[in-house]
């Protein structure tokens, strides 16, 4: 055998049970469920809320809607669980691979708490394949084959606690790819009085999101192209279970919701599939949600694209404004106009930004000083 | 080489000054007193310059035709040093250019840089700088060699000395070129109103302070370097010595003033402009391009640039009568500057504070995550990152290499400072070992915070810049933005993002499962 790579290497190792790590796992993994123990014990220590058993010891996987048929021993699209002896399980549970202190504004949000500071909690694995992933080499790897750190949902809230920052972040991977931890995680938040935020593609079914969308107290989700051919190509996944996701945040949760649309040169930036998108969100969202068009860097698989000139960036703001949508934003670009938040009334500047950083912020309150206006959003 | 002994030349004088010297008869220059700017600046554009100043050094010191003899090796060292530093320029020059076009040409597109692009500017760029910083170090090493052969009060005389051009041009500037050099004077005055040396002293201060970081960045070459071990001074060294010079010399001075068969002077002075203006232009660019400047501002900001240079035009042609007096001109151009500043949003403005023209855009231009934030602390993360997980005895190692950067980068340290900084870097390395992975992850920006050096040198910017506007003169924002060549780039920019860039359409790629 003269070459074998990774992935060669997983299928083998599929194929015939996991090897011997696995394999001591399948004997004694009844007894370790729901242990913090240590070594390969605990590694399925958590079993995943939404799936099916169907026989052979085969499950259907029910978190998103690509709804993974999995034979023992195999790992979903996501890469972050597997079944092992017919039931579902995290991988890398307790295992975030990036934990940092970022400001809110990297989410992006612009209407939540302006300034600040989040303990940012990621884990490796993704359920999309954009060919322009910003995070690739943490969101298209396995969680449990990046470098991680251990950390229990309680864990993380201690650290947080000590470190003086009241609200958790899920960004630069999916939460949905680590629904099981991200919940555990937001339920321990939410019990030490924290606020929880997490950006996501979208892609997941209804009933996991709901669950999760309890903990949240405000979501970014990726709304990143306007056609099916758009999602299929470069993401991979489709773009009605993305709709559908804006939708059930919208209408069944509280969370205070906000989308991004990362424009990428020649594949999504048609003014009139933008100005569709818009017609979109305005009909089935309102015209106050808030709408960030980010600047798209070569990165991953599309290193032959430039980035997106700021005209494209600007035309897009301006299409948005037109079909009436009141907060647009730009990100991934400073300093730029679009950073910034005006009155959508009297045209007063209320909070000036240099990228993520705040320059001014002139309504803690969340009025217009000038008009009095209310801007929705979560201001304290 | 010493045919043109007609006392009209320049070259002629010189080595008569030389004749009267060796032979006694031409007494001590004169001292040096408040020299007339026009005159220092005359002699700057006129003559060879670096030959007076050897010459006046060494009258200055008293060489004796013993010591001349002393250091002819030191200079015949030097001399083959520089005909090796004309060459490598003859070298690197061309390909600088080469490079710096292709960088300039992307910066244009405004696209981000290919990575090959860039990488190959960044070599070529510290590669001129690398040869620029070892002739210095050469000539400095020499110049051990030199000073070792002065007296006590020849070291004195050399430490405090200063170029005296003065008594070399009092004796033979005629009126027509006293005439030439006062107009010269003047023009450079109208073209840089707010470089005008005569401004005060506060400010003067703390310019010098920053210029002396700049420099202390790389090495320079010593005072004895500079005028002593330069093929300038072989006339005025061998005369003395009474030795006839030898061919690395003879070669040296040639290449010096005509350069070499291949790379002629001509050729290399034509090469430095056109670098000087590659440099200049794509530093516009990396600034117009961070700033991304809505469509809405740029119309405003070119006119006011325009006004500017149409005022200092108008300045400089009107007849001396008609000419503004310069706290009028100042008070001018800083109501353009004001103006300028009012179309700015905040977050240009901030960017403009901190902007440093530089070849490869700063990181806070090029990255907008980077963009505003205080310092970039990534680098000290990533250091101290290394550093915790090291033995004690590596630690030290890690500490005094950082050090060393640090004074290459920022100038030199007392050495209390530095006994100060090395405890800081110890405490907080101290500190990043004692923590826990999750603990360090959430504290190494804070950390890397509490280490950063301090800017001396942004500090200094902002002095100067508090300065200037307490006493109503222009800054930097009339400096980086209000000038023609940055509104041809403005122009240029905005025309170019009118119409839109046909790319060709990425290759869908399956993804790997
Ligand atoms: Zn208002």
């Amino acid at each position: 055998m003269g070459h074998i790579d990774r992935r060669d290497f997983l299928a083998v190792v599929g194929r015939y049970g996991l090897g011997g790590c696995a394999a001591c796992v399948l004997g004694e993994f009844g007894a370790s469920v729901g242990l913090a123990g240590t070594g390969s014990s605990r590694r399925w220590a958590r079993e995943v809320d939404f799936y099916q058993r169907l026989p052979d010891k085969t499950i259907e996987c029910g978190v998103c809607p690509r709804h993974c048929v999995l034979d023992d021993g195999e790992t979903g699209f996501c890469r972050s669980r597997i079944n092992v002896g017919g039931r579902h399980y995290a991988r890398g549970y307790n295992q975030p691979c990036i934990l940092r202190v970022d400001p809110v504004e990297k989410v992006p949000l612009s209407h939540f708490l302006p300034g600040v500071k989040t303990m940012t909690v990621a884990v490796g694995g993704c359920n999309l394949r954009c060919l322009y992933c910003q995070n690739w080499q943490h969101s298209q790897t396995a969680p449990d084959e990046l470098k991680t750190f251990e950390l229990t949902p309680e864990q993380a809230i201690e650290s947080a606690r000590r470190k003086g920052v009241r609200v958790i972040a899920f960004n630069y991977t999916e939460p949905v790819a680590f629904l099981e931890y991200a919940k555990d995680l937001a339920r321990a938040a939410r019990k030490a009085e924290m606020r929880v935020v997490a950006a996501t593609g979208g892609y997941v079914e209804p009933e996991p999101l709901l669950d999760f969308a309890r903990y949240l107290d405000a979501i970014t989700i990726g709304l990143k192209g306007y056609t099916e051919d758009f999602y299929e190509t470069v993401c991979g996944v489709r773009l009605e279970g993305v709709l559908k996701s804006i939708q059930t945040i919208k209408r069944e949760t509280d969370c205070w919701l906000e989308l991004v649309n990362l424009i990428v040169p020649t594949y999504n930036d048609n003014p009139a599939t933008i100005r569709k998108m818009c017609g979109w969100i305005r009909r089935n969202l309102g015209v106050t949600v808030p709408l960030h068009f980010s600047r798209f860097v070569p990165m991953y698989r599309l290193t032959n694209l430039p980035r997106t000139p700021i005209t494209t960036l600007e035309s897009a703001c301006d299409i948005a404004r037109r079909v009436g949508l009141k907060y647009v934003y730009t990100s991934n670009i400073a300093p730029h106009d679009g950073n910034n938040t005006y009155c959508p009334k009297c045209k007063t500047s209320l909070i000036q930004r240099l990228g993520f950083k705040i320059l001014d912020n002139r309504m803690p309150d969340g009025q217009c000083p000038k008009c009095h206006l209310r801007i929705p959003g979560v201001w304290k | 080489m010493l045919s043109a002994r007609s006392p009209q030349s320049i070259i002629g004088r010189l080595w008569w000054i030389t004749v009267l010297v060796a032979s006694g008869t031409l007494p001590a220059p004169i001292p040096a007193g408040e020299m007339p700017k026009a005159i220092r600046e005359k002699f700057n554009d006129a003559h060879d310059r670096q030959a007076l100043d050897s010459l006046d050094f060494i009258l200055a010191l008293g060489l004796t035709a013993d010591q001349a003899r002393a250091i002819l090796r030191q200079h015949q060292a030097a001399c083959r040093l520089h005909t090796q530093g004309y060459l490598e320029q003859a070298e690197l020059q061309p390909l600088e250019i080469e490079a710096y076009t292709a960088f300039l040409e992307e910066s244009r597109r405004n696209q981000g840089f290919s990575p090959e692009v860039e990488h190959h500017t960044a070599q070529i760029h510290h590669r001129a700088i690398r040869a620029r910083d070892e002739l210095a170090e050469g000539l400095n090493a020499l110049a051990v060699g030199v000073w070792d052969v002065l007296t006590l009060s020849q070291r004195q005389i050399a430490a405090d000395y200063k170029p005296n051009r003065k008594a070399v041009f009092e004796r033979f500037a005629g009126p027509q070129e006293r005439r030439k050099a006062d107009r010269l004077a003047r023009r450079r005055a109208i073209r840089n109103p707010g470089r005008h040396k005569t401004c005060d002293p506060q400010l003067e201060k703390a310019r010098k302070k920053l210029e002396s970081i700049n420099q202390a960045a790389h090495p320079r070459p010593d005072v004895i370097a500079r005028h002593l071990l330069t093929p300038a001074a072989a006339e005025s060294l061998h005369q003395l010595a009474g030795v006839e010079a030898p061919l690395v010399v003879r070669e040296a001075v040639d290449c010096r003033r005509l350069g070499t068969r291949d790379y002629p002077l001509s050729r290399c002075r034509e090469d430095q402009s056109t670098l000087h203006k590659l440099r200049a232009e794509i530093n516009n660019w990396n600034l117009a391009n961070g700033m991304h400047f809505s469509r809405d501002q740029i119309g405003p900001l070119v006119e006011l640039a325009e006004r500017a240079e149409d005022l200092k035009t108008a300045q400089r042609r009107a007849k001396p009568r008609d000419r503004l007096p310069r706290k009028v001109l100042l008070e001018k151009l800083v109501e353009l500057e004001l103006a300028a500043e009012s179309v700015l949003r905040p977050g240009q403005l901030e960017v403009l504070r901190a902007y440093l023209p530089c070849l490869i855009p700063p990181k806070n231009l090029k990255d907008p995550v980077r963009v505003g934030q205080a310092s970039d602390g990534t680098r000290l993360a990533n250091w101290l990152e290394r550093a915790r997980r090291k033995p004690q005895w590596r630690v030290e190692r890690l500490i005094e290499r950082m050090i060393e950067r640090e004074i290459a980068h920022f100038g030199p340290m007392g050495d209390a400072a530095l006994e100060q900084r090395r405890l800081a870097l110890h405490d907080t390395v101290r500190r990043a070992a004692e923590m826990n992975d999750v603990e360090f992850a959430l504290n190494k920006d804070e950390l890397a915070q509490a280490i950063q050096p301090e800017n001396r040198k942004e500090q200094l910017i902002a002095d100067i810049e508090a300065l200037r506007r307490e006493r109503r003169q222009p800054g930097r924002t009339y400096r980086f933005l209000l000038n023609s060549d940055f509104a041809a780039v403005l122009s240029r920019a905005g025309s170019t993002r009118r119409s839109r860039v046909g790319w060709r359409l990425a290759a869908p790629l399956r993804s790997r499962y």
